[in-house]
This record gives C-alpha cells, structure tokens and sequence, in this order.
C-alpha cells in the first residue's frame, strides 16, 4: 500500500518523462532528423490497441471464459494479413485529401457529406463512450487498491484527480495545434515509449507469478490440471461457446482499422507506406509476446483462492498480495500507459470530428455562433473535457455493473458499423451515400438497442420489462432475442443483426439511389487509388484575364472565418507559391481552379472534407465570363484528345498516381538535403574550430619568434659587448706583461720572467676561450645555407693544411672518395676541421699516425666516421665529451680550450644528425656521425 | 529456394489465401478438435492456438520482407 500522494507523484514524474520524450522527439523532427519515420515506432504505435483491456480484461475474461480472451489479438493478426491491401489504400487517401479521422474519410467519399460525417461522429463517440469509461474504471479501482486508505482530500477524490490528469495529458500531448492532419511525432513517441513499458510490466508480472510463486510452468499447468479451473486453457464445453469465439475474432479484426484511435495512428500518423510492411508483422508480435502469461496469471489468481469476479485485478492483486511493492507499482504504471494512450489518442480524434463536423456545420446553420469558428482549438479543448466527462459518467451509471472486457466489446461492436461503408468506399465504385446513410443509420440504430440499452438495462438504470418481454409487451422485438432469434449471446446477437442491416442497407441504399457526378468522380478516385497518378496538365494556354487580387481578398475573406490574420497570410501566400502563382497580377481559369483545390486541401486539413468543401462553394465565386472559360476549357481539352469523359478520368487518375510518387520520392530527397546540410554545417563548424585554432597557433608562433629574435638580439648585443669588454683588459695585460719582459728583461730574474710568461699564456688563453665562446654561440643562431658539399674534398684540404703546418710528421690519411652530403658548407667546415684537428693532435706522439675518413651503411641510414690511431681515452667518460670546456686529457698532454667536439656537436645536431664515438685508451678513436634525411646525400 | 518463397508470400493471392487459412484456423468448426481435450497441464487447445499463431506470425514475416526485396 502507497500512500495517495506518493502514487499521484509518482504517476506525474511518469508523465513527465514521456513529455520530455515526446519534447525531444519534436525538437529532432523539426531538424529534420524525426526519429518516429520508422517501421519499428509505427508498429509499437499501432500497440495502444493494448489498452487497460488488455493489461486488466484479458486476465478477467481467461478466468470467466477461458481462451476466448485470445481472439482480442487473433483477430488484429488476421486483419494484419489484408493491411497491405487495405491500410495503404487509406494512407493513400489521407495523404491526397488530408484527411484527419474516420468521418472524414467516410464523408470524403460520399460526396463529401456533412450528414455523414456527422452520423459517423455521433457514431464513435457515442460507441467509444464506454471504451472510455473502461479505462477511467481501471485506473481508478486500482488506484484504491494499492492506495492505502487515508481520510486526505487526495484519496476522497481519486476520481477527480485521474479526470482531471487525462484531460490535461489528451491536451498537452495531442491538442496543441489547429491543424490535425500534421503529424504529432512527439506523441507518437510517447505513445511507443508506453508500449514497451506496458510490455516490460506485463512480463515483469507474469514472470514473477511463473517463477516466484510457482516452480515455472510445469509446476502451475500441473496444479492447475489437478484444480476445479483446468477450463482456462480451453473453451469450455458449451457449443455455444464457439459462435461467441467467432463474433469476438470478428469484433477485433474490423476494431484494429475503424476505431478511432488506430485509424489516427494507422492512417493519419502514417509517413510512409513501407512502414505497413514492418507493422504487419512487428504489431501481431507484440500481441504474442503480450499474451503468453495471460493464462498463467489468470491460474495463478484463481490457484491462490482469489475469485473470478475480482480476476480484472489479478495482474495487481497477485504481487501485492505477494509483498512486492516495486512491481505493484509498475503494474500500476503499466495500467496507467495502457490507460492514458488510448483515451489521449481517442479524446483526441474525437474532439477533433466533433469540431470538424458537429460544431463547425452547426456554425455555418446558426450565424450567432460564428464566433467559435476563431476558436477552434479552445472549442476542442472543451470537446476533449466533455468527452472524458461522459465517459466518466459511463463508468459511474454503468461501468460498475459490468466486468472491464464486456464493457469493451460494445465498443467494439459500434465500430464494427463503419465497416460497410470503409469497404464499400475502398472497393465498390458503386457505394453511394444514400447507401452508405442508410447502411450506418440501421446499424447504428440496432446498436444502440441491442447492446447498450441492455446494458442500462442491466446497471439498473432503466426499470421495466423490456429485456423478459420486449417494448410494449411485442416479443419480437426484444432487444436480445430479436425476430425471435434466441440462440445466440446478446452480442453475438447484436452483431448479427447489426451487420445484416447495416451491410443490407448500404448495398440496397446504393444500388436503389444513384452517384451524383461529382460522387462517381470520387468513387472512381478511392477505388482507383492504388492505380498510377500523375500531374494534371495544363493542356489549354488559357487567356489570363482574372485579376489576382480579387481572387486572393476572397480567399483571404473566406479564411479569416477560421484563422487569425497571421496564419490567413501564410496559408494564403504558401497555396499562391504552391500554384506557382506568386508575382501574377492576372491568372487563367485553369489557374484558379487549381488554387481553388489548393486552399480547399489546406482548409480540410483543418475543418475536414466535407465543411472544406462547403466552405469553399459559399466563400468563392465564378464570375459568368468565368464559368463559361472553365467549360470551354474543359470541352476543349476533350475535343483535342478525342476521349471520353471515362478515359480522361482513367488518364488523370494515372496522372494522379505518378505525381504522388514523384511526391513521394521528393519528400525522401528533400529529407536526405536536410540531413546532408546538417552535416555540412556541422563539418563547416569543425573547419571553423580548426581555422580559428590554426590563426591562433599561428599568433603564438609569430609572437615566439618575435619574443626569441628579441632575445638573440639581445645575445648578440651581450656577446658584442663581452667580446670588446673583456678583450680591452686582456689585451692590456698581454701587452704590458709583454712590455715588461721586453723592457725590463735585465732587471728580472728568472722566476719573474717566468711569471710574466704565466700570466701571458693566461691572457692568452683567455682570449681564446672567450673566441671559443663566441663562435659557438655564433653557431646555432646564424640561418643555415644548404647545398651540395663534398666532404671528401673538404676532408683533403684539412688534411693538406695540416700536414702543411707540421711537415716533419709522418701521417697517412686514408679519405673516402666522393662522399656528397647537402648542408651547410661552412658549418660542416668547422666539424670537419675539428674532427680532423683533434685526431691530428691526439696521434702526435705516434710515430705513424693513420687518420681515416669514410662512411658506412646501416639499413638505409649513412653514418660517416674519422678514425684515428691515437691516444684515445676511457669510455667510462664518453658522456663529458662533447660537454663544452671538457677535457679528458691535461692541458700539458694535448692543448686546447675543450669547445671544439660542443662545436661539432651543435654543428650535428643543426644538421638533424647526431653523433657519437668509440675509443680504447692508446688504442685511438672513431668518431661516427649522422647527418637528418634532408642533409643525406650520396655515398659510395 | 528462398527467392521462390519470396515471389510466393509475395503474391496478393498468398495474403488473400492466408487469411481465409487464418479464418479456419482460428475459427470454428476446425478449433473445436484440440479445444475438446480439457484440463491437461498445457492442453492442445491453448498450444494449438499459439503454435499456429506463431506460424501465422513467420508468414506475416516473410510477406513483409519480400514486400521489402
């Protein structure tokens, strides 16, 4: 047991998710990137079939009267196989007259006749009364029964609050907008999203009853076979039993086309043929899936002692009673989905042919309540209230006496009505609408009398004696045992006689009265539309004389009686760019004529077919000299394509038929436009992250480089001025200490000397550090020239300035011919020069010194080496040698300042190589180096 | 083998021959043989009805994917 208020919050944050579904849904359509356009959302749509009645009913009619329960979804499969035939035919018609509900279908056939649309009107809300009041019932028992009882004004008035929560949900999700024939991809959505949960539910309970209260199905069938209930899962053993099964099998197969609601989520919510083809199947699944933990259930309840006359609430009584709160509670989520789908959709629908042809005709005969006209949508809105409000009065007078699935069926007979009149219109060229009048008429009539005066009967708000001895005492025409036929179950009975006159009349209606012209034409149109279409052709150049203004005022005038100004703009300036029309100031007859077919499409997709075209004959007007062009027109395109009549309507029709589906094809690529400019702006918006991120990459680097000329700027100007600072004082002290041995030599005894000496080799190599210093800081800054050089060349003169140096040595030099490299001449200049140099001095103590340069390759890399046979040194120190001012030999050993291999390096790494070395103390070394890809160049 | 199966269920005449077979099926008199054996755990009645449904289900199934090819 929840408390009241817990149960309303949470039943508000469920409606609230599915808002919030149904949000994004609308907000991705209009990107156009519309999620519903599939097979699989069109199918589980189609499921608000499974309302209350199926969660609920199912269970209640399994416990009362076994499999019969089964033939609510056998007969939606049976109907599933001819929905290719049927369905397409009316998607078909909706798309070409913008049809919004059954009526309007119905009447858009018949001449377009106001009379029947609104007969078929008071038809279905008079016949989804009840269905209603079934699904109020539900969530209103089971609302007590998991409510704990409580004296808050919540629980006192449960009923006012579920009310007024449907009315408000039927509004926010399915009447927001004037227009019913668009499309509402948000409830559609929302609806889906309901299926599953219902689905998921349903499954959750019937596992929970097989496996938890039970050991699986064996255990349950097994206990249920040694049960006084084992007749559940057949038929029961009256024979009787069987012309039942047969009426509910025909019931449900005409109630998944022609009730209201599965018309709107067929037909009118129908984007795309090719969905019918998944929905064929998908749907009959789902009532399979659905079904399979009926019987468990059902034998379940009855096995735990509860009785059949409370098996409505088994699906909720069975886990609560169980203590499980979580799945009561999305059970009664569950319920509530089932629930609220079917009286959103249907309120909606309903209000919507109440609108179009009860209140809109009634407008047009009273002038005093022309006002309403601007008032559409508040006027349904009060339609959606007063529809739930007498279902709700259903429910109270009498729903209470009645178990939920009997109530159902009325409803499903009184749909069951429309069915001669859809069929007849779809396939029958002759049906007409005095048939179609008198068919739905009679039908209606003995509804009426035979099933729902009965069930008034039956709540005990009719008193007398009509049910034991007929009206007046005439046995005949006893509601139940008409003309004397008592074999069958009251509905069983009320179908028979309900077909019989209904289908007898509309036949007899038809073949009695004939079509009007304009009726044949339609006839033709609906019985024809699977045929080809195409374009209608202007095939007379009409002389343009109308004025176009004239003509757009009364449009303007005659819209104005329906829309506020702004929408009369639109609508008016989209049917002129429609027709192709814009900018005219004078059109031709034909002209006006297709505009005229133009606005009435626009208005029937608002006030339906059959006040559109009303509203069109008294709001437009032909002039004389305009009637008799139109006839001339048309005897003329006769005259000239020597047809008859018949065959020119056969030609248009085919017309008729490629034209919707270029129309088709075009509305396919104009999705596929939207989605491919969504991705160019998309991939416009990523090239204009990456242009911006490069220009400010760009920015940082220009203000690097900017920031590091400034600061080689600033080095050149310190090693300037170190340079001229430091050699000024170094110059002094080797010139003076020199003055001082050359003047006074006598007066200086030989330790002095020896000083002066001292501190001129200081000053001296002072100097020459801070040359050292200078050069190599010269060389990673100064801009490097490639080009071919000739290391071997280069090699050579080293090695002859060298030796020229030093004659006396003895020195071989064994160099590489032609080793070509590209880089900077004089960069390598001073490596090679280094690298020479030191191996020259470092072999000065060996009587033959060897001194080689070459390269090696090493997969596709070059390495050059110069080896030398001298001193060598430990490798453990390998890692200070190219440290500047290193040495690893004393200055007494081998002069020099420790800068030459830094140099080489830096000029190394310049060149993106590296370079390394290989020694063995008095064993010599091998310097190798590489130079980068770019600087590599050819080598023997 | 398939494509044979497909250009069959892919006839108007299949569906219209499927749903009068439904029709039979699931209806009376030919329901009236397994509904007469009662009260057996998992009787013929009730497996007869969701085998065929089943089976109405796969043909519903192919008819919608050769419609698609």
């Amino acid at each position: 047991m929840f408390s009241p208020l817990f149960i309303v919050a949470v039943f508000v944050s469920y409606m609230g998710v599915l808002f919030l579904v149904a949000l994004w849904t609308e907000r991705r359509a209009a990107a156009g990137r519309s999620p519903v356009d599939n097979g699989v959302v069109y199918a589980l749509s189609l499921a608000v079939y499974c309302t209350s009645w199926t969660f609920y009913g199912s269970v209640g009619k399994a416990a009362t009267s076994g499999m019969l329960f089964l033939t609510v979804y056998l007969g939606p499969t049976l109907g599933a196989v001819l929905w290719w035939v049927i369905l397409r035919r009316m998607v078909r018609l909706k798309t070409k007259y913008r049809l919004s509900s059954i009526a309007d279908l119905i009447s858009a056939r018949y001449d377009k006749s106001q009379r029947l649309a609104a007969l078929a009107t008071v038809i279905a809300l008079v016949g989804i009364m009840p269905y209603i009041a079934l699904q109020l019932k539900s969530v209103i028992t089971t609302f007590g029964i998991i409510a704990a009882p409580s004296g808050t004004w919540l629980y006192r008035n449960a009923d006012l609050v579920v009310l007024t929560a449907m009315v408000a949900f039927t509004i926010v999700f399915g009447v927001r907008r004037l227009a019913p024939a668009e499309r509402h991809e948000g409830m559609i959505m929302a609806l889906a999203v309901e299926c599953l949960v219902k689905l998921a539910t349903f499954l959750a309970v019937g596992i929970f009853v097989t496996w938890h209260m039970y050991d699986g199905p064996a255990d349950l069938f097994g206990q249920l076979a040694d049960s006084p209930y084992q007749q559940i899962t057949a038929l029961g053993s009256d024979p009787s039993g069987y012309p039942l099964w047969c009426t509910y099998l025909l019931l449900s197969t005409s109630a998944i086309l022609f009730l209201p609601r599965q018309f709107h989520v067929s037909v009118v919510e129908n984007v795309d043929e090719r969905h019918i083809r998944t929905a064929m199947w998908l749907f009959p699944l789902y009532l399979f899936v659905i079904n399979i933990f009926i019987i468990p259930i059902t034998a379940g309840g009855l096995l735990s002692g509860m009785g059949k006359n409370a098996a409505d609430t088994f699906v909720l009584e069975l886990p609560l009673r169980h203590g499980s709160p979580l799945l009561v509670m999305l059970v009664f989520i569950g319920g509530v989905s089932a629930a609220t789908g079917m009286i959103m959709i249907s309120a909606m629908t309903l209000s919507t042919m109440a609108t179009n042809h009860l209140l809109l005709p009634a407008v047009s005969v009273l002038p005093r309540l022309s006002f309403l006209s601007r008032h559409l949508l508040g006027c349904r809105w009060a339609f959606v209230c007063g529809i739930l409000l007498a279902g709700y009065w259903f429910e109270q007078t009498v729903g209470k006496a009645l178990m939920l699935v009997n109530i159902g069926m009325i409803s499903f007979a009184a749909v069951l009505q429309f069915a001669p009149a859809i069929l007849g219109a779809l396939f029958w060229q002759r049906g007409s609408k005095a048939g179609a009048l008198m068919g739905l008429s009679a039908g209606a009539g003995t509804w009426f009398y035979t099933l729902l005066i009965p069930s008034f009967y039956r709540s005990g708000h009719l008193a007398g004696t009509l049910l034991e001895r007929g009206p007046f005492g005439l046995a005949l025409l006893n509601p139940e045992r008409l003309f004397g036929l008592g074999i069958l179950d009251p509905l069983s009975h009320a179908v028979f006689w309900t077909l019989l006159l209904n289908t007898g009349c509309y036949v007899l209606g038809s073949l009695l009265f004939s079509q009007s012209d304009e009726e044949q034409q339609l006839a033709r149109a609906f019985c024809g539309i699977l045929g080809a279409t195409g374009k209608t052709v202007h095939a007379v150049a009409q002389e343009r004389y109308i004025p176009m203004a004239k003509k757009r005022r009364e449009i303007e005038t005659l819209l104005c009686r329906y829309f506020d100004s702004k929408a009369v703009a639109t609508a008016t300036k989209a049917c002129v760019a429609t027709c192709r029309l814009s900018g005219k100031r004078r059109i031709s007859i034909t002209e006006l004529v297709e505009l005229h077919g133009e606005v009435e499409k626009f208005l029937a997709g608002a006030i339906g077919c059959a006040t559109a075209r009303v509203a069109m004959k008294r709001g437009t007007v032909f002039s004389d000299r305009e009637s008799r062009s139109l006839s001339s027109a048309y005897g003329k395109i006769l005259a000239d394509m020597r047809l008859s009549p018949d065959e020119v309507m056969a030609r248009i029709d085919y017309y008729k038929d490629r034209e919707q589906l270029l129309t088709r094809h075009w509305r396919e690529l104009e999705q596929r436009v939207r989605e491919r400019d969504h991705q160019i702006e998309k991939r416009k918006k990523a090239e204009g992250d990456v242009r911006k991120m490069n220009e400010e990459l760009e920015e940082r680097v220009t203000r690097r480089t900017a920031q590091l000329e400034t600061a080689n700027r600033e080095l050149d100007a310190f090693a300037y001025s170190v340079s001229h600072d430091l050699r000024s004082p170094l110059r002094a002290i080797d010139g003076f200490s020199l003055a001082l041995l050359e003047d006074y030599q006598n007066k200086l005894d030989t330790e002095g000397k020896d000083y002066l000496l001292r501190v001129r080799k200081g000053s001296q190599r002072m100097g020459q550090l801070i040359d050292d210093i200078l050069k190599l800081s010269r060389l990673t800054r100064g801009q490097m020239h490639f080009e071919p050089v000739d290391l071997s060349r280069m090699a050579r003169e080293v090695a002859g300035e060298l030796t020229e140096a030093a004659p006396s040595r003895r020195a071989d030099f064994e160099i590489a011919p032609s080793v070509c490299v590209t880089g900077d001449p004089q960069l390598l200049r001073v490596a090679m020069e280094n690298l020479l140099g030191n191996a020259w001095k470092f072999t000065s103590r060996k009587p033959a010194a060897k001194i080689a340069f070459g390269t090696q390759k090493e997969g596709i890399t070059t390495r050059y080496f110069i080896r030398d046979n001298g001193a060598g040194f430990d490798m453990a120190y390998a890692d200070k040698l190219f440290g500047a001012f290193q040495r690893l030999h004393g200055a007494n050993e081998f002069s020099g300042t420790g800068i030459g291999l830094a140099t080489v390096q830096r000029v190394i790494h310049r060149h993106g190589g590296h370079i390394w070395a290989e020694s063995a103390v008095d064993y010599g070394t091998t310097f190798y180096f590489t130079l980068g890809t770019s600087a590599t160049g050819s080598a023997p | 083998m398939m494509k044979h199966l497909f250009n069959l269920v892919r006839e108007p005449g299949f569906q219209l021959f499927l749903f009068f077979a439904g029709l039979l099926l699931f209806g009376w008199p030919l329901l009236s043989i397994p509904m007469q054996s009662a009260g057996s755990a998992g009787s013929a009645g009730s497996i007869y009805l969701f085998t065929v449904w089943g089976i109405f289900i796969l043909l519903l199934f192919l008819i919608g994917r050769a419609g698609g090819n």
